[in-house]
């Protein structure tokens, strides 16, 4: 482990659990929406540490979750979306995001109508809808920290490192 | 080499062979067997005669040793400026041994607090306990934005020593001292007082009460702790100790400090956002 992964695994966890606990689940417009899901799309900036430490803070936070013990699965789909960004950071990583939402998605809104008895459809518009929103808003975060001069060197050094291999292939 | 560079260097073969950690340290234990007997009322007067022969003992130290004092400081700091602080010390995976000995230590400390405190917790048919009061959250979930702003200067400070900017590497540890004295004084200013004297919730109010201040009481040590290592570090950067391939302390220190933000993100969720209490 280096230095710099336990902090980006920390800061992961601390913008997961900031942003859904200490701001709170935002409703709007009939939209479910987690603000801290907004920094999933910067799996592709930061790699495994962020994948990891995004799903440590979603566990803990999903345990305290008004949806009782079931949440805690969420981690499991979660998993499967981070794992779609992370894999396709090369290609695209909008489309890994959005594959995330819908992931992400369906589940909560399968997991509200077994909770709360909501009707799926319903619960599928505002739980789909609000993870679109969130990484849309996340990937444009991304877009704009991957120009800062902080960041800027791990992609550089990422794609460099993408161009090498398709050079190696080819 | 003249007499007085002799008398130094025989001075300083003398602090590093001193008797007085190891007298120091052993009596320790004469104390806390004293204050065992003395507090358990088990030999009030053996307990009594304990404790004053540590008072004594740390009299002595003092009177004898006191004298060397501003030597030993003055002699430390000279010895630290030429001291360049290494990049990479040895290494368990890429962290410091002694930095992974230290947090691995924490690691067991905090596991045991959060396990015992959902050991007891398991025992009470309903949490928190009747009567005990609503934890507001309101200031709790600051102090979490306020960690997490801090864990992100911190790494601004580490950022900035790679680069070799010095004043970036000043401002970062000094906004990181700030912020976490901001949340000891939410803490201990705000939070602390208002539930001990307006809602009596004290260390005494039950099992509730005490796992709610120890386990916020130590983390809070903690970040005192982080605090003051911050403050050694300012001094450091002040000095210009830390270059781009030469800054381990500094990894170190945020390392801590992510760490102390780690265990308060648990704390928050476990204590104020009530988590695994289905």
């Amino acid at each position: 482990m280096r230095y710099s992964d336990f902090a980006v695994f920390v800061l992961m966890a601390g913008f997961y659990v900031a942003g859904t606990a200490a701001i709170g689940r935002i409703e709007i417009a009939g939209l479910f929406i987690k603000p801290g899901e907004i920094v999933s799309p910067l799996i592709a900036l930061f790699g495994v540490p962020a994948l990891l430490g995004f799903l440590f803070g979603q566990f803990m936070t999903n345990s305290a979750s008004p949806f009782g013990p079931m949440d805690l699965l969420t981690t499991i789909f979660a998993l499967a979306g981070l794992l779609a960004i992370y894999l396709m950071r090369r290609q695209s990583v909008l489309l890994g995001a959005l594959i995330y939402a819908v992931l992400t998605g369906i589940w909560t809104a399968y997991l509200i109508s077994t909770v709360t008895g909501a009707l799926l459809s319903e619960a599928l518009m505002a739980a789909v809808g609000g993870q679109l929103i969130t990484v849309i808003a996340g990937y444009l975060v991304y877009s704009w920290l991957r120009r800062l001069e902080p960041f800027r060197p791990i992609h550089a050094q990422s794609i460099e490192q993408h161009h090498y291999s398709e050079y190696e292939r080819r | 080499m003249s007499a007085e560079t002799n008398a130094h260097a025989a001075h300083e073969e003398h602090e590093e062979g001193s008797i007085w950690p190891a007298i120091v340290g052993l009596n320790t234990i004469a104390l806390i067997a004293g204050l065992i007997l003395l507090l358990k009322g088990i030999y009030t007067t053996v307990g009594l005669i304990l404790v004053f022969y540590f008072i004594a003992l740390l009299v002595v130290f003092v009177v004898f040793e006191v004298r060397q004092w501003q030597h030993v400081i003055s002699s430390f700091f000279e010895r630290l400026q030429k001291t360049p602080i290494p990049a990479e010390p040895e290494k368990v995976g890429s962290v410091g041994f002694p930095t992974a000995l230290f947090l691995l230590t924490e690691t067991a400390f905090f596991a045991s607090a959060f396990g015992a405190y959902f050991l007891i917790r398991s025992t009470f048919p309903v949490w928190p306990p009747p009567g005990a009061p609503h934890l507001e959250n309101f200031i709790p979930r600051i102090q979490t934005i306020i960690l997490l702003t801090s864990s992100v200067t911190i790494e601004l400070a580490v950022w900035s020593a790679k680069k070799g900017n010095n004043r970036g590497v000043l401002a970062g540890i000094l906004a990181t001292m700030v912020l976490g004295i901001v949340f000891m004084g939410l803490k201990l200013g705000i939070e602390w007082p208002r539930l001990i004297y307006e809602l009596g919730f004290t260390p005494a109010s039950g099992f509730y009460g005490s796992s709610f201040y120890i386990l916020t009481g130590v983390h809070g040590a903690h970040v005192v702790g982080g605090i003051i290592v911050l403050a050694i570090a300012a001094g450091r950067a002040k000095l210009g100790h830390f270059k781009p391939k030469s800054h381990g302390f500094l990894d170190a220190v945020s390392l801590y400090w992510n760490f102390v933000d780690l265990i308060w993100l648990m704390l928050f969720l476990i204590i104020w956002e009530g988590a695994f209490l289905w």
